[in-house]
């Protein structure tokens, strides 16, 4: 807005167009609104209310459709609804529903029933289904001498199960002990030989040494690497080839010939000071 | 159904309308008032600054307004007294001691200094330029904006 000393000559549009668009608007909306009362009455208090006679409250027997939207809707059986959500019982006087714990309990009982039937189905299917292969070891899988049943009860040749095996393998680490305490000092033996053999010092070692013919760098003079060492001259480590390597030490040289590395007034000078 | 859809439409139609028009009325409020005013300025021999003064300012939706806002060197409102009249009056010199000058002087037709202390202005006569102007050139810029909505809604299909 302009300020009030100002010379202020407002303009203001108002379209004929919008003015007879609204004209239209306000009338779609009487005819709307004349289409929704006929509808109600159409619609709604079909059926007769049953008479109280005595002045009782009527009782809502839940057949009346009602068909208010919004927050006066209820829930029909069609209505899409998220998972678990249960609508409030719009014919109980209870504020809050709150769950039967009784209830509750028994289906919990009911569903570890299920669980365990389950898991009782599953082992009698997997028992099915190793059952020839037990037959094979002799029971060794389910614990039961099955196999001695089918070749006459006997032990004769796979009867015993589990047994049978512990017992085979026993004969065989009875036949191993009598090795394994010469073979395992032998090897201790073989073990400090070696660490002998290896140690620091020893014909063997490990250890890295180090060999000055192979550390001498041949391509460099000990004059330049004395004044590298002296800081006469600097290396230069760049990605670019142009400007990497050694490069003379200009301050150092400046300095060593008696010139002034540094001059407060050509300082000033360059400075425009 | 229908009635619905009809609405939505005509709601659609109108809020279009009024925005093209809140677009551009800036633009045709200078073009068919403003340019005529400052035309009629110039012929009555107004200066530049005074003529630039005067501008077209967009203050709301669909709203506009012709502001000038023309002042002297001591920010006097010099557009009111253009525009209005103003009564007879006395000036005098302003004087050192508040940052002036202890005579008032000019140069009369004949080409001698005249100075004196006080003197009555006779006042002035209302030239009602920016008034005048808007009220000469309203129908213009109707016509302007109906030329240009209808234009609008026949390339864009309303109605």
């Amino acid at each position: 807005m302009a300020d009030s000393d100002v010379l202020e000559i407002p303009i203001e549009i108002r379209a004929h167009d919008s003015e007879e668009i609204r004209k239209l608007l306000s009338e779609i909306d009487a005819a709307e609104e004349k289409l929704r009362s006929v509808k109600t009455k159409k619609g709604t208090r079909q059926k007769e209310l049953p008479s109280t006679g005595s002045g009782a409250p009527i009782k809502y027997d839940g057949t009346e459709q009602d068909t208010r939207g919004g927050v006066f809707s209820k829930f029909q059986p069609d209505d899409v609804l998220p998972i678990n959500f249960k609508p409030k019982d719009v014919t109980s006087r209870q504020p809050m529903q709150r769950e039967n714990e009784f209830k509750r309990l028994r289906a919990e009982v009911e569903r570890q029933k299920q669980q365990q039937n389950i898991i009782k189905q599953e082992q009698q299917k997997t028992r099915k289904m190793i059952e020839p292969l037990d037959l094979l070891l002799g029971g060794a899988l389910l614990g039961q001498p099955s196999a001695g049943k089918i070749l006459g009860g006997g032990k004769a040749l796979l009867g015993g199960g589990a047994g049978m095996i512990i017992g085979v393998l026993g004969d065989v680490i009875k036949k191993i002990i009598p090795y394994l305490g010469p073979a395992l000092i032998a090897w201790g033996i073989i073990e400090l030989i070696i660490d002998a053999l290896i140690q620091p010092g020893a014909p063997f070692d490990r250890r890295w040494r180090r060999e000055m013919s192979k550390e001498l760098a041949n391509l460099t003079e000990r004059q330049e690497k004395q004044s590298i060492a002296q800081g006469l001259r600097a290396i230069r480590i760049a990605p670019y080839s142009s400007i990497r390597d050694e490069a003379p030490s200009i301050n150092l040289a400046n300095l060593r010939n008696g010139r002034m590395i540094y001059n407060q007034h050509i300082e000033l000078l360059v400075k425009h000071i | 159904m229908s009635l619905q859809i009809t609405r939505q439409r005509l709601n659609s139609a109108r809020s279009r309308i009024e925005k093209f028009i809140d677009l551009h009325i800036t633009r045709w409020v200078k073009e068919e008032i403003l340019e005529s005013i400052h035309e009629s300025m110039r012929v009555r021999g107004f200066s530049d600054n005074a003529i630039n003064a005067l501008t077209v300012e967009k203050t709301g939706y669909m709203k506009a307004s012709l502001i000038w806002d023309y002042r002297g060197p001591n920010n006097e409102p010099i557009h009111f007294f253009i525009e209005f009249q103003t009564h007879p009056h006395i000036i005098k010199a302003k004087g050192r001691l508040f940052g002036g000058a202890d005579a008032l002087h000019w140069v009369d037709q004949t080409g001698n200094n005249v100075f004196a202390k006080k003197v009555k202005h006779p006042g002035t006569t209302g030239q009602f330029i920016v008034t005048n102007g808007y009220k000469e050139n309203r129908n213009k810029l109707i016509a302007r904006i109906k030329q240009e909505t209808e234009n609008y809604m026949m390339v864009e299909q309303i109605g």
